[in-house]
């Protein structure tokens, strides 16, 4: 691309992504295994389940995919996601803690549904603060990678051992195994309330940062010769991408692909200017999973296809050709 | 003229060993100061102590203030670096990347900075081209643009024709000169001697992290502290010069 996307591309490119988004509202209305009655309090209570589901779908694809652009920028890596900063696994692992400890515990609170998202968002900000007192005196980024890495791997064994310790109750087991695979089975509007104001915040929180994170593509050294305080941008990043990936989490279990595959999509349409690339990824990602769960609930069997599955079966293969097209486009020069 | 950039008993340590120590230097405003020496020098650390980019002991000031009690923003306002090359790859536009320069003052790609260096540079026309798509020479010119839109008094550039061709290379020292001429000091890593005497007003030799001579170009580039730091012999009146076309 020798010219950057100009203004009547962005726009053509927000009104298909308005388009794919109302077309997957409706699908995610109208679709699934119980068909809807002419009129009557059924319909209504699954049009509002339907509602809370296809909200929780939307607020976590957005999530993942702000968080992916955000990681991607820091890192200057566009193959990067919030799964290397361990932030995904420490959420992951904090939502089966919390699953497990109460139903095993018998611990009786009073809004039981609040405690895998307050589980998630413990998950999330315990493996961050590990991460940021592990990188404190460090300043390369390399560090910082590697140690993600190492608590990502530590978060999916406790997150194993909490998976494993669950099969003693059956229902528990399942219901801890469905999330680590990814579902929106359970969210109803209250998770919605819960996340929505950490996704809001953290989503405007990076748009606020989008300029120091346009500099730091150009590199750390140059970025702090114009004047950006890096240090600074990579902390208060971590914590907005920790916000972000625990919403995402507490919502709809582990799922990959979503904070890989959304900004890729939109590159080459909205350009790599995170003030674009932002939003235009958040619409991409919200769209992304509530087809995907469309998907899931709509497919035929026993139960409901794990989210993550279908998030993995159908963003594998459109990354993979994303990457191809991009090596191609970039060997023709 | 008056002081910009004064740099005392400059240090720089690399684990246990000083790669850079004891280099005092003066940049006045109106002044292109070229730093010169073999490879592995310290000429690109030097660069970078002096912007604060990397620890180093001893003072750096300008205009009379540490740059250590500058904050980010104030020293990019101050003192604007062009690397050799950029590290960006992204496809920005070339107007976004000249209205990086605009961060520190707060400002953004539409200010009339951005435009007015890039007309400076030539670049006007090119300014919806994405960044990486430019011939080295032209993003050379758009890190030029960008350091002068930060409105900083003082340039720091790095070997900025190292990949350049004659042409471009003389397009770039007539520019840096204007820019002298306008008040701005020019500190600037020069790599051909031939280069350094003919278009810096005072040059700085290292030679393995310390200064082995200092002063005016035709003193430093002389038969004795080349002999003393490269290991060959200065002849005089016996090489190609070049200088730009009038037309």
């Amino acid at each position: 691309m020798s010219q950057v996307p100009d203004t009547r591309r962005l726009v053509l490119t927000h009104v298909v992504l308005v388009v794919l988004l109302a077309a997957s509202i409706v699908a995610a209305f109208t679709l699934g295994r119980v068909d809807l009655e002419p009129a009557g309090s059924v319909r209504d209570l699954i049009l509002s389940l339907r509602g809370a589901r296809m909200s929780g779908a939307f607020l976590a694809g957005a999530a993942l995919a702000t968080g992916g652009v955000v990681v991607q920028g820091l890192f200057r890596n566009p193959l990067a996601s919030p799964s290397i900063l361990g932030t995904t696994a420490g959420a992951s692992f904090g939502g089966q803690l919390a699953l497990v400890v109460t139903q095993l515990v018998g611990i009786r609170v009073a809004t039981p549904e609040l405690l895998l998202p307050f589980g998630c968002l413990v998950g999330a900000l315990l493996s961050l603060v590990v991460l940021l007192v592990f990188v404190r005196r460090s300043t390369d980024r390399l560090t910082l990678l590697l140690v993600g890495f190492i608590f990502g791997s530590l978060f999916l064994s406790l997150g194993g051992l909490m998976t494993s310790i669950a099969q003693e109750r059956w229902e528990l087991g399942r219901a801890v195994v469905a999330f680590a695979l990814g579902s929106l089975g359970g969210v109803g509007m209250r998770q919605v309330l819960f996340a929505l104001p950490l996704v809001l915040t953290a989503f405007v929180a990076a748009m606020l940062w989008a300029r120091p994170l346009d500099l730091l593509l150009s590199g750390e050294r140059e970025a702090t010769s114009l004047g950006v305080e890096v240090h600074r941008v990579r902390r208060w990043c971590i914590v907005w991408v920790s916000a972000l990936v625990a919403a995402a989490v507490s919502l709809a279990g582990s799922i990959a692909f979503v904070g890989l595959v959304a900004p890729h999509a939109l590159r080459p349409f909205v350009g790599e200017s995170h003030r674009r690339l932002l939003p235009a990824a958040a619409l991409a990602g919200g769209t992304f999973v509530i087809a995907c769960d469309v998907i899931a609930r709509s497919l035929p069997g026993q139960g409901e296809v794990p989210l993550g599955v279908v998030t993995g079966l159908i963003g594998a293969p459109v990354f993979l050709v994303l990457l191809y097209r991009g090596r191609r486009k970039a060997l023709d020069g | 003229m008056a002081e910009l950039l004064k740099a005392e008993g400059l240090r720089v340590m690399r684990g246990k060993r000083a790669v850079l120590q004891g280099v005092d230097l003066t940049l006045r405003a109106g002044e292109v100061l070229g730093i010169l020496g073999p490879n592995g020098a310290g000429k690109s650390t030097l660069v970078e102590a002096l912007l604060g980019l990397i620890p180093s002991e001893g003072s750096v000031r300008y205009e009379g203030r540490p740059i250590a009690a500058l904050s980010g923003r104030e020293r990019a306002k101050a003192m604007a670096y062009v690397p050799q090359r950029s590290m960006l790859q992204a496809e920005l536009s070339v107007r976004e990347v000249v209205g990086q320069g605009r961060y520190a003052s707060g400002g953004s790609t539409r200010d009339p900075e951005v435009d007015a260096e890039l007309e400076r540079v030539g670049l006007s026309a090119m300014s919806e081209r994405a960044f990486p798509t430019l011939s080295v020479g032209e993003q050379q010119r758009v890190l030029i643009a960008r350091a002068l839109a930060t409105g900083a008094k003082c340039l720091v550039l790095d070997e900025p024709t190292a990949a350049l061709d004659v042409r471009r290379a003389l397009e770039t020292f007539a520019l840096l000169r204007t820019l002298a001429d306008e008040g701005r000091g020019i500190v600037v890593v020069v790599h051909g001697l031939e280069e350094a005497r003919r278009t810096t007003d005072h040059l700085v030799l290292l030679d393995g992290g310390e200064v082995a001579a200092s002063g005016p170009p035709s003193e430093v580039v002389a038969p004795e502290p080349i002999r003393r730091v490269y290991g060959v012999e200065l002849v005089e009146n016996d090489a190609l010069g070049f200088r730009l076309s009038d037309s």
